[in-house]
């Protein structure tokens, strides 16, 4: 065999294994119904908010145009989920609204983790003076109050989509980079680790081939878990009139529903799907987020054998 | 079985359930005990013996599958009502683990933990009494009263081990299965617990089963020897006579991987068995020591071999020993 | 190249330190000289808590040494990154836990191939790794290549570790515990394992362990260690034979294996390396001390107050090493 025939044999024997690794981690997430449940969900949403210009009418919601839809309408008058106070179908703007939650909810979370992940493994494989000054930053903006920061942020950069994502990913990422660096700190003194030292590995050989490989899964299940929070987030900056106030979203739903007097009008149509939907989508990522972290503890993978 | 004998194990059968289907741990097991005798359980990882020592407590997973006969003075340990069991449990038959560091709570003081066996037990006992009991007990060990009140985080391995002696012996029982209690601990202390247990035995007339994989201590300091290969005691008799001239070709390899020192024949001369102890999931056809026996017969890959009376007082399950017995 | 006689690994003055600052300063290694010889299998034995442990590691580098030098091949260890990492194609290790030592999610392929890729070695690296496999006794090898270390049995994985160690074909292996942790049955493989690849690859081997049985086995010279200093050092016939330092013979005393000694159990256990005792470092627990042989012999003041080194003992023949350091010899 020639040595570049042999490297690449092994190299795609080495994918043959990942391949048949990842059908296992399938089959054993189908294992878990909450699991199964929440994807499911999470599918049917996503596929609801992707289909918004074939299922819903993007023109209803431009606030300039005048409709010629009755006020304040139930689903039984005007179909399928009604009107608000100034006519506007509800439905349209639940799908819609599912688009910017989901967008934001993604956007916000990507930004957490990577600044999350990123600091937390640096913290947590470099100690001393670099770990310290890492760990004290990310303790600073830990502590620092979700809200008042976000309407101060809000304020200054003024509201809109970009901002919101921007101001939940600040807030977000020193949770995962502690939960990131603890898991470091213990991968670090693994004895497989001293034994890349042992072979002459560099910092950068052991931080790519053993503690990031080994992290990763911490760092997926954390991010799964960590989109329900950006989405609770957007919807809480949203009804507090800090969100974009040109597009629609759940939570803005939720404000001038409120902020009208829907409850009293007892327009249920109006705040419940937008509140049964932000409920929803919340549930099916922790319902996903737990399967993973199941699926992919690696104790639990090597007790099987 | 014998009048005097205070442990009868008869047919003895561990079977764990699992997700991949039952394992049978332990596989037929038969040994007597009688007062005040001491019986080494010799066997590496995957043998059955740490589960012989649960199924003698009925300490193992409910879905464990036991069967068979355990007489201790007469009752069936195994056919014992919850209540009884309970009163049996620490105060005749008493268990001290390995891991020792594992086994103490962490978070309670040694004093209290003791106590809380003594009192379990004697629920008429006042605090004071329990208290000089367990000062007692620590001293009969060999650790000083005043440490009642450290934890265990706070005792060398050592200590932490006669710490679990200790616990042992609270409530006075008659027959103590030690499971590995030197494995992790250094040579002299290995040496000092070995010798606190035997001086132990002496005094207070204890029957013990020692349970490690170190053929040589058992040798020193039990009366009589049993090892365990897949599930199943596979050689039996007086420990000196055993480990000097092993029938079985398993005692024989177990015994010589601790080589004498000063003997020429293990200069430079390591004696290994080859392959791996076997997976009780998956054990081997016939005989299931003989992919890895040197001196395997034709027969052995097929016919499963039952114990033979090797001797008085001899037993070993090999084609190459006498007749069926 | 080096003269024959030089030795391979030269350890002069050691001494490695942990804590300071808020806790107390253990001097874990606290003034070791050793030496290995090209070939040969040095047995390091002691309790746990005596420093063997630091020492291998030092020996390779993992651990920075306060006082003291280690050379290899007669040039001091330079720590700089690219001079490190070639020292680490020389000098290489083995360790007491191999489920440990592996990565789960790495097969046993790469688990071997990668120090020959940290190291940037060209040629053929899969006939390498097969090659390694199969000297491991893993065979046939290419049946090993795709699994995980979780498929494999205790012993194939020190195998396998072993393998990954000598794929750098290095001139000195540093084994920890090699066969502690494996089941009594496979330890003699392991052990036999070692001593071939010394007599095939000419691979120096410095054996730290607790049990003088192996040593009995394996190893060429033993040294035992107490307290971060070697107390005892000569070949293993001489020192197992004739045990000259106290804390030897009742090391030996107590082995189940070798019953002509009288047992000496020691009372307690070793002092903890924060607070060696002056003067011998053994005397607290030495039975000379306690039996009052000591005080016969005249040097029981010596042993409370006078810190020693090793020095050659006496009636050992012309050439010999055996050295030992107790007052009630000298």
């Amino acid at each position: 065999m020639t040595t570049v025939a042999a490297a690449s044999s092994a190299r795609r024997i080495a994918w043959a294994r990942r391949r048949r690794a990842l059908r296992r981690a399938v089959g054993d997430f189908g294992h878990s119904r909450s699991g199964l449940v929440g994807l499911a969900i999470l599918v049917v949403v996503v596929a609801f908010a992707l289909a918004a210009p074939l299922i819903a009418n993007h023109d209803n919601l431009d606030p300039s145009k005048t409709l010629d839809t009755p006020l304040w309408a139930s689903p039984a008058k005007h179909g399928p989920l009604g009107t608000d106070s100034e006519g506007r179908p509800i439905w349209d703007q639940l799908v819609y609204g599912a688009r910017i939650s989901l967008l934001v909810g993604l956007a916000a979370t990507v930004i957490a983790m990577v600044i999350g992940s990123a600091v937390g493994i640096a913290a947590g494989f470099y100690g001393r003076w670099t770990g310290a000054v890492l760990m004290r930053l990310t303790e600073w903006f830990l502590v620092i109050p979700f809200l008042p920061l976000a309407i101060v942020l809000a304020a200054i950069l003024g509201p809109n989509v970009r901002n919101v994502i921007i101001v939940i990913g600040i807030t977000s990422w020193p949770g995962t980079a502690r939960v990131i660096r603890a898991q470091v700190l213990t991968l670090k003194e693994r004895l497989y680790v001293e034994r890349s030292r042992a072979l002459g590995a560099s910092n950068r050989h052991l931080m790519l081939r053993h503690i990031v490989p080994n992290v990763s899964p911490l760092i997926l299940a954390n991010t799964t878990l960590t989109v329900p929070i950006a989405i609770l987030s957007e919807s809480t900056l949203s009804f507090l009139g800090l969100g974009d106030q040109q597009k629609p979203s759940w939570g803005r739903m939720l404000d001038e529903a409120f902020s009208n007097g829907a409850i009293g009008q007892n327009a249920w149509w109006w705040y419940l799907p937008p509140g049964i939907g932000i409920v929803l989508v919340v549930l099916a990522f922790t319902f996903v987020g737990h399967a993973l972290e199941e699926v992919l503890d690696p104790r639990l993978r090597e007790r099987r054998s | 079985m014998s009048a005097q004998a205070l442990l009868s194990v008869r047919d003895l059968r561990v079977t764990y359930a699992s997700s991949a289907g039952d394992v049978p741990a332990v596989r037929g097991v038969d040994f007597e005990l009688a007062r005040g005798e001491t019986l080494g359980l010799a066997g590496e990882s995957g043998c059955g013996k740490s589960s012989v020592a649960g199924a003698l407590l009925r300490l193992l997973p409910a879905t464990t599958k036991v069967t068979g006969e355990v007489l201790l003075d007469g009752e069936d340990v195994l056919a014992l009502r919850p209540e009884r069991l309970r009163a049996v449990r620490w105060t005749e038959l008493a268990i001290i683990f390995q891991g020792a560091l594992h086994t103490l709570n962490p978070v309670k003081r040694v004093g209290w933990q003791i106590g809380e066996a003594i009192s379990t037990h004697q629920q008429s006992a006042s605090a004071r009494d329990v208290r000089r009991r367990v000062g007692d007990l620590l001293e009969t060990v060999g650790i000083p009263a005043r440490r009642i009140d450290d934890y265990p985080h706070q005792l060398s391995g050592g200590q932490r081990q006669r710490v679990l002696i200790a616990l042992a012996l609270a409530c006075e029982p008659s027959l103590l299965i030690a499971d590995e209690p030197t494995t992790a601990l250094d040579v002299m202390v290995q040496a000092q617990v070995l010798k606190l247990l035997q001086d132990l035995q002496r005094d207070l007339g204890l029957a013990m089963i020692f349970i490690t994989h170190d053929l040589s201590t058992l040798a020193s300091v039990c009366q009589r020897l049993a090892v365990m290969y897949a599930g199943r005691i596979v050689e039996e008799g007086r420990s000196d006579e055993v480990f000097e001239a092993p029938r079985h070709p398993y005692t024989a390899a177990l015994a010589a991987a601790f080589p004498i020192i000063g003997d020429e024949r293990f200069r430079m001369a390591p004696s290994g068995l080859g392959g791996d102890p076997p997976d009780p999931r998956v054990l081997p056809s016939g005989c299931s020591f003989h992919p890895r026996c040197a001196v395997a017969q034709s027969e052995c890959p097929t016919v499963d071999i039952e114990l033979r009376t090797a001797g008085p007082g001899r037993r070993a399950a090999c084609v190459r020993v006498g007749a069926a017995g | 190249m080096s003269s024959p006689d030089a030795p391979l690994l030269e350890v002069r003055g050691l001494h490695v330190q942990f804590g300071g600052r808020h806790g107390a300063v253990a001097r874990a290694v606290d003034g070791v000289d050793l030496e290995v010889r090209e070939g040969e299998v040095l047995a390091l034995v002691g309790e746990s808590g005596c420093g063997k442990t630091t020492l291998a590691r030092t020996i390779l580098g993992l651990e920075r040494p306060h006082a003291g030098e280690i050379r290899y091949e007669g040039t001091p260890l330079d720590y700089g990154t690219g001079s490190l990492r070639r020292y680490r194609r020389r000098v290489q290790m083995i360790f007491q836990d191999p489920t440990g030592a592996l990565n789960p999610r790495q097969t046993i392929y790469e688990a071997v191939a990668e120090g020959l890729r940290i190291q940037g070695s060209s040629g053929d690296e899969e006939a390498r790794v097969v090659n390694a496999l199969a000297r491991s006794g893993l065979r046939p090898p290419e049946r090993f290549l795709q699994l995980y270390p979780y498929e494999v049995s205790g012993g194939q994985r020190q195998r396998i570790v072993i393998a990954g160690a000598m794929v750098l074909e290095p001139r000195l292996l540093v084994a920890d515990e090699p066969v502690s942790s494996l089941d009594a049955s496979v330890r003699g493989e392991i052990l036999q394992l070692m001593l071939g690849l010394v007599r095939e690859t000419g691979v120096a081997i410095l054996v730290v362990t607790h049990d003088l049985g192996l040593a009995w086995n394996i190893a060429n010279r033993v040294a035992v260690m107490y307290l971060g200093r070697i107390v005892e050092q000569g070949t293993t016939e001489e020192l197992l034979a004739d045990p000259r330092h106290p804390y030897t013979q009742a090391l030996l005393s107590v082995v189940p294996e070798k019953e002509r000694l009288e047992p000496q159990i020691l009372t307690g256990e070793a002092p903890d390396p924060t607070r060696i005792p002056a003067g011998c470092r053994f005397h607290p627990r030495c039975p000379l001390v306690q039996s009052g042989e000591a005080a016969r012999l005249g040097v029981e003041e010596r042993c409370s107050n006078e810190d020693l080194a090793l020095s050659s003992v006496r009636g050992a023949a012309a050439r010999s090493q055996h050295a030992a350091a107790c007052h009630a010899l000298l």
